[in-house]
């Protein structure tokens, strides 16, 4: 029962971690086994994605629940069906009733209330290639009247901030045609939790650039804001990093080690220098040749 | 020899064998302090009857600070009280916040997650579960406390850059502001000392709060500014103050000293004429402050000022 204090800390999670990331040429044979083992209910009818894969944006989702949608492949293709939320390991869309359905067994301590038979029918997820968005159009031959037509695909642009979902949402157009912006769905309303900022506080402006003789942030801040040691900062080279960085030198070959030794030797060796004595003796040979030639 | 203990050098010295006399007993201290603290050994103890175990013995009051490791003083709460619908602060949002703001969000966040910090444990040591929605969000708040360094970090670097920038153009738009200063007329006193007061925080950092500032060579720079600035604009409506900045060498105030009387002085001709009859008193004294004194001068003049205001709060 007690797992201690390993989910505070990373100890071990690298080896965990492979357990989770098989190598490539291992994948199918690892998903086809963990397939095996999870029971169907449990299992879900398309892959799981990688969780660097997931979806996170709208932009990624494309279709909020809410939106209507078109089945177009499979059994219950051309249906139209409302999404009812997303499935974030399969990265698929989980529709109303008529969408894709199937009917497992599911062993009694995971009925639910109310149910009477082992077998459940279960929704199952659709990829997002397999849907189209359906949305309701003006119709050009019948001013005032709108038309439904199922989107091809959607593109994003700009932003404003929904106040449905209190978040900034990008506009979403029909692909070609920036000027038909299909809205996103209202979402289910919640009350403001404990952690939620009311909107106006949040929207208030406190911040002000006043000065530039004064840092708005007091020199004790830094310290926790960034860690003037990390090695990813500018100019952080440590010995390591320098002698991965720098080439060895190239070791010398004997004749040059030779030539080396020899030039110690020859710089070892006392040069003569010239004294006065020296100078004066060459001054009077020079002196006496001149006086013997020159002066004759 | 068994038990004698002491420095390697000095227990040879000291040993007593059988060979060594013993030594003379130490005479008897006269000045001995008595103890400062007295502990349970004085037999200072009384003897109380027991105090019997029960559960009313252990109470635990409402404000005992580990409480704010709880919510709502419950053990721990269930998936439905968590609150799992909000977001975290977008960076947008943030940056638009001062830095007193998100010092407390910080905290805020801080406080939040040692609770579910705490839940998370005892799920897992005492309950024995293994769900993750405590995690899921501890995680969201972690999401905005991040988003808090990068903004307070994003703000001092465009505080830097400003910097380099500004040190480029920054004559130029102290000789436009000087020229604005100056023109404005009488009428508009009002607002061109608001101007006044907004520029010597920007470009010197001095503030309007007394007790806010600090002062270093920047400051007393400004503060010599200042000066000469508000007596040029006071100059042009009287003579006398006309030639009083004519005698004044480089037509300007290069005493600090004599800066901080003009710069404290209200925006009034009287009051800045009184500064300058002070000041010219002062120059007949001989007071000048030194180059290298002007900086621990001028923080205690501030400091004297700020206790000056701190005694008499109504005006």
């Amino acid at each position: 029962m007690s797992t201690g204090y390993s989910h505070l800390t990373k100890v071990g999670a690298r080896i965990l971690n492979r357990l989770n990331n098989p190598p490539e040429h291992l994948k199918p044979f690892v998903s086809k086994y963990t397939k095996r083992s999870v029971p169907e209910f449990l299992r879900p009818e398309i892959d799981e994605v990688d969780p660097k894969d997931a979806f996170e944006t709208e932009k990624q989702w494309k279709y909020m629940p809410g939106d209507r949608v078109v089945i177009t492949r499979g059994k219950q293709r051309g249906n139209i069906c409302v999404v009812k939320q997303h499935d974030r390991i399969t990265n698929g869309f989980i529709l109303d009733e008529n969408g894709p359905t199937k009917t497992v067994p599911v062993p009694k301590q995971f009925w639910l209330e109310g149910q009477k038979t082992h077998m459940l029918t279960v929704p199952v997820a659709l990829k997002q290639e397999d849907v189209k968005l359906v949305a309701d159009v003006d119709d050009p031959q019948n001013p005032g009247h709108t038309k439904t037509v199922a989107v091809r695909d959607v593109t994003f642009s700009g932003s404003y901030y929904d106040p449905d979902y209190k978040k900034m949402m990008p506009y979403r157009q029909v692909s070609g045609e920036t000027d038909l912006v299909i809205p996103w769905p209202k979402p289910e309303q919640h009350e403001d939790g404990e952690l939620a900022t009311d909107a106006m506080v949040a929207r208030e402006q406190t911040f002000w650039v006043e000065s530039l003789a004064k840092n708005p942030i007091p020199e004790a801040a830094f310290l926790t804001i960034r860690n003037p040691h990390s090695k990813f900062r500018r100019g952080k080279l440590t010995t390591k990093d320098i002698s991965k960085l720098v080439a060895p030198p190239m070791p010398l070959s004997d004749v040059k080690k030779a030539r080396l030794a020899e030039r110690e030797q020859l710089a070892q060796i006392p040069r003569p220098t010239l004294t006065e004595e020296d100078k004066n003796l060459i001054g009077d040979k020079i002196y006496e040749h001149l006086k013997e030639y020159v002066g004759r | 020899m068994l038990f004698q203990r002491g420095l390697s050098t000095t227990a040879r010295v000291s040993a007593r064998t059988k060979f060594t006399r013993p030594k003379p007993k130490p005479p008897k201290r006269q000045n001995v302090r008595p103890p400062t603290q007295t502990t349970h050994h004085d037999n200072t103890l009384r003897i109380q009857a027991p105090i019997p175990p029960s559960a009313a013995n252990i109470q635990c009051p409402d404000d005992h600070p580990l409480w704010q490791f709880f919510a709502d003083k419950k053990f721990m709460r269930s998936p439905e009280e968590l609150d799992v619908h909000s977001r975290p602060w977008s960076v947008p949002e943030l940056r638009r916040k001062s830095f007193e703001d998100l010092h407390s969000l910080w905290y805020t966040c801080l406080k939040e997650r040692n609770i579910l910090a705490r839940e998370n444990h005892l799920l897992r040591n005492a309950v024995g579960g293994q769900q993750e929605f405590f995690e899921q969000v501890a995680e969201r708040v972690r999401t905005t406390m991040w988003r808090i360094r990068h903004v307070l970090s994003e703000r001092d670097w465009a505080f830097r850059n400003a910097q380099e920038a500004f040190s480029v153009e920054k004559e130029s738009f102290v000789k436009d502001f000087e020229k604005e200063f100056l023109e404005l007329s009488q009428e508009q006193d009002g607002e061109a000392f608001e101007r006044l007061s907004r520029f010597q925080h920007a470009i010197f950092g001095i503030n309007e709060f007394i007790d806010e500032n600090l002062v270093d060579r920047r400051f007393v720079e400004g503060l010599k500014y200042v000066a000469t600035l508000k007596l040029r604009k006071f100059a042009s409506r009287d003579e006398e103050l006309l030639n009083f900045l004519a005698q004044c060498p480089d037509q300007g105030i290069l005493d600090v000293g004599e800066a901080f009387v003009l710069f404290t002085s209200e925006h009034k001709l009287e009051s800045v004429k009184e500064a300058c009859d002070a000041i010219k008193e002062l120059r007949e004294r001989g007071n000048y402050v030194p180059r290298s004194e002007e900086v621990d001068t001028v923080t205690q003049y501030i400091q004297r000022l700020a206790q000056a205001q701190l005694e008499s709060p109504a005006l």
